[in-house]
């Protein structure tokens, strides 16, 4: 049967918006040494505490990364550089993308002739889950000589100050290290704008349960880019996810789509590939779309689970009339965020790893999930094959494949698209024109 | 506690042929299911099985509870496909087969302290599907040494307590934590006194043999073990070995409960004299310090343990404490065991490779799984001896 278009469709408004921002991102860091800011590598569940030493940039996986990545000689070479020096393939390969470009001289200088620049980092830092992490930055951190922080965040509320008086800590001994002034001001305004960011990343994926879903997981990994890249503490980021949720609602109301074939819904549950790949617009030969995924919206979003199944974005600071007033304040606000509505409570939990993406399945009304195995990644593939099993067992559909999101030589590209081709067709799908 | 026979515990006191001691200690690691069953049986007691060092076992033991650690089989795990999938952690998969297939029905509970997260979602799987009358999760954090830490260990220590005690329907009273505590203590140092022993340059006792006496001092009642171990190590001291012509090595890696592992490396030629496994000697290495309350005291236990990799986050001591040990141990070579798949101890081997080759000790990195890849690692295993040996002329 073939099948024309089902639905209206426009491109997102605020996609020239979001990539402009990222640009800039790039353009500033270069600038960060120069100007004094502070330049923190290492990824973070949460970006508002440095934000207290003024203007501060996460360096995450580096200045060049989308070069890098784009380039897959090049990838490949920072790889081989890091499996050299030890680093196992089974090692996470964002650590050994970002080791190997260190090593290779890639990492911190710019790759334009015409505009030398560096940003080398001043510190790295970690508020973690994920223990990969944390071995892989002390690792860069080693490598630079430069100092290294790890914030433990704890499975729950209970160990509330625990979390507190680890991020007290890392301040006083960040100032006395580097001799900067934290001013707890803009840490308050920070915390404040990054809960409303966890709130509008929930609120946005809330969407995704009509039909036709307002954008896909292109959309979704871009936005996922920002608050990696930028920091759900900025008020811009803020100020992007509040117009893009209003751009949504347009959406959701005038029923524009994303894919103008959409017939069937899937959720993709891993990182999608940062370098080039069709594996997230291939289905949409079938007229199927990937609309999200539970590791995504756990990761950045503030929501609660209720009774009847459906996901809840927690109310704003500003909604509760919570009065942040001093660094105290500010990181119990900052606790219960990561604690009670974050990755804090949902990391580690098997049954919320299996029973909330079965929720979500539903609430978000897909009607496949597929699964991406990443043997580099414990945080992303623990509970997979038990959530499969539960998703299998309610009949919703699941597909199961290798990959990487950051190591195309972990992706077999041809083979997914053809035991996609059999997945989709083997739920009655055929190709669309 | 003071259970001192059954299982021929009884009749070794009265025979101090080391040899024989040691052949029934390596009986119970192999047939350690029917060790634990026939104890309950005995003594009318409680088994529970734990799956990590810093979990306070000490507190079942003063609740009359028999802790052991779960440990996996040489059979492998295949059968735990449709929890873990097989790029998990070889160790975590083979710990969840085992209870898959059954072989830990007479578990009356398990508990694990925050580690891995893969050892995290096998205990999850267990606890989901093999549904333990009791069950706890311990948090312990990984950064032990924040000056918070101690605080959340001794309240998880205590709610433990609690709820032990909510269950058993009895309380657990001080002294027998404390006298629980000085079994284990005693353990501890036993087992220090007897790993010393190698030290000596002759065959007094094998790798194989010294890890068995280890594995089995997880998996039985410690103060049963103890009466052992005094027999054997007077035994030991009085045994003057051939002299040891083998390589002397050190073994270090992620958990292992092999004993056959050992048994393969030596027959190429190696003497184990000192291994760093959380199942080896990281389970006894250390001193506590003592408390005047006995739960800050059994709290404060994994502070006294060197760092496995997973709680050695951030500082990265734990090279300096395997250089330190090859060192003290006077080994000629550090054969590195990596469990396949344990992202953790990836991350650490180059690092200590570098540091051991730095300061002129050569080290080999073996990725394990089960069943044993008996060949291979027998060829890889005798070509490093023999390069060792023409370095050596």
């Amino acid at each position: 049967m073939v099948v024309t278009q089902l639905w209206k469709t426009e491109p997102l408004q605020l996609s020239r918006k979001i990539m402009e921002m990222l640009k800039k991102r790039s353009a500033e860091l270069w600038q960060a040494n120069e100007r004094g800011e502070l330049v923190v590598a290492g990824f973070s569940v949460t970006t508002a505490l440095p934000a207290g030493f003024g203007r501060t940039h996460c360096l995450l996986y580096g200045p060049n990364w989308a070069k890098i990545i784009s380039d897959r000689e090049l990838a490949q070479r920072c790889f081989q550089t890091a499996e050299a020096e030890g680093w196992h393939q089974n090692t996470c390969a964002q650590d050994r993308l970002v080791l190997g470009s260190i090593l290779l001289g890639l990492y911190d200088r710019s790759l334009d002739p015409s505009k030398p620049g560096r940003a080398k980092p001043d510190l790295a830092l970690n508020v973690y889950t994920c223990e990969s992490m944390v071995k892989g930055d002390n690792l860069l951190a080693r490598y630079y000589g430069i100092p290294y922080y790890a914030i433990e965040i704890p499975p729950g509320p209970q160990h509330k100050a625990f979390f507190t008086s680890q991020c007290n800590d890392w301040i006083e001994q960040v100032a006395k290290a580097t001799g900067r002034r934290y001013d707890d001001e803009k840490l308050i305004e920070a915390v404040y704008h990054e809960w409303r960011t966890r709130v509008l990343w929930a609120r946005i994926c809330q969407l995704q349960r009509h039909v036709p879903a307002p954008i896909d997981f292109t959309v979704i990994g871009s936005l996922i880019a920002v608050i990696a890249f930028l920091g759900g503490h900025r008020k811009d980021v803020a100020d992007l996810f509040q117009e893009v949720l209003a751009e949504m609602q347009d959406r959701v109301e005038r029923k524009i789509a994303m894919v103008p074939t959409e017939r069937c819904r899937l959720m993709y549950e891993a990182v999608a590939p940062w370098y080039s790949s069709t594996l997230l617009r291939y289905p949409r030969k079938y007229g199927a779309t990937y609309i999200g995924s539970w590791h995504m919206l756990q990761l950045f979003g503030a929501y609660n689970v209720l009774e009847d199944g459906s996901f809840e974005p927690i109310p704003t600071l500003e909604q509760q009339s919570v009065k942040i007033k001093s660094r105290e304040d500010a990181l119990n606000v900052l606790a219960d965020l990561v604690l009670k509505h974050g990755p804090g409570v949902r990391y580690r939990c098997l049954d919320k790893r299996v029973s909330e993406r079965l929720q979500l399945a539903r609430y978000w009304r897909a009607n496949g999930v597929v699964f991406c195995m990443d043997r580099t990644c414990p945080a992303q593939t623990a509970g997979h094959i038990e959530a499969a099993g539960a998703l299998r067992k309610e009949g919703i559909r699941v597909f199961i494949h290798r990959g990487s999101g950051f190591s195309p030589a972990e992706f077999d590209e041809a083979d997914y698209e053809r035991r996609m081709d059999s997945f989709l067709e083997s739920m009655g799908l055929t190709l669309t024109v | 506690m003071g259970i001192e026979s059954g299982f021929g515990t009884e009749k070794l006191k009265s025979q101090l042929d080391p040899g024989v001691i040691l052949d029934r200690c390596q009986q119970i690691v192999s047939r350690r299911h029917d060790y634990a069953r026939d104890w309950a049986e005995r003594t009318g007691g409680q088994v529970m099985g734990y799956f990590c060092n810093c979990v306070p076992e000490v507190l079942l033991y003063a609740a009359g509870i028999l802790p052991v650690r779960i440990v996996g089989s040489d059979t492998g795990a295949a059968n735990v496909s449709a929890h873990l999938p097989d790029m998990h952690c070889s160790y975590c998969r083979g710990c969840l087969a085992e209870g898959v297939r059954g072989e830990y029905g007479y578990l009356k509970g398990v508990l694990l302290v925050n580690g891995c997260l893969y050892m995290q979602q096998a205990y999850d799987a267990w606890v989901r599907h093999l549904q333990p009358s009791f069950h706890q999760f311990i948090y312990y954090p990984h950064l032990l040494d924040h000056p918070r830490a101690q605080a959340v260990l001794v309240s998880e220590t205590a709610e433990l307590r609690r709820s032990l005690e909510a269950w058993l329907g009895k309380s657990i009273t001080d002294d027998q934590i404390r006298q629980a505590l000085e079994v284990y203590e005693t353990n501890r140092r036993l087992l220090r006194e007897i790993y010393e022993l190698q030290k000596r340059k002759d065959e007094t006792l094998s790798g194989a043999e010294a890890f068995a006496l280890v594995l089995a001092s997880q998996l039985m009642d410690k103060n049963e073990q103890n009466v052992i171990l005094r027999g054997l190590l007077d035994a030991l001291r009085k045994k003057k070995g051939k002299q040891d012509r083998r390589v002397r090595a050190m073994v270090a890696g992620g958990p292992f409960s092999s004993v056959d592992l050992f048994r393969l490396i030596e027959s190429q030629g190696v003497h184990i004299v000192i291994d760093d496994l959380c199942t080896g000697s990281a389970s006894f290495w250390g001193e506590a310090a003592p408390a005047p309350d006995p739960i800050i005291a059994v709290a404060c236990d994994c502070l006294s343990r060197p760092r496995c990799a997973v709680r050695d986050l951030s500082q990265a001591v734990r090279p300096q404490h395997v250089l330190d040990l090859a060192r003290e141990f006077q080994v000629e070579t550090v054969l590195l065991l990596q469990p396949e798949h344990c992202f953790i101890h990836e991350y650490d081997m180059p690092t200590i490779a570098r540091l051991l080759e730095a300061n002129g000790i050569p080290s080999l990195l073996l990725e394990i799984d089960f069943p044993l890849a008996k060949a291979q690692l027998e060829t890889r295993i005798s070509a490093h001896v023999e390069m060792l040996e023409r370095n050596q002329v």
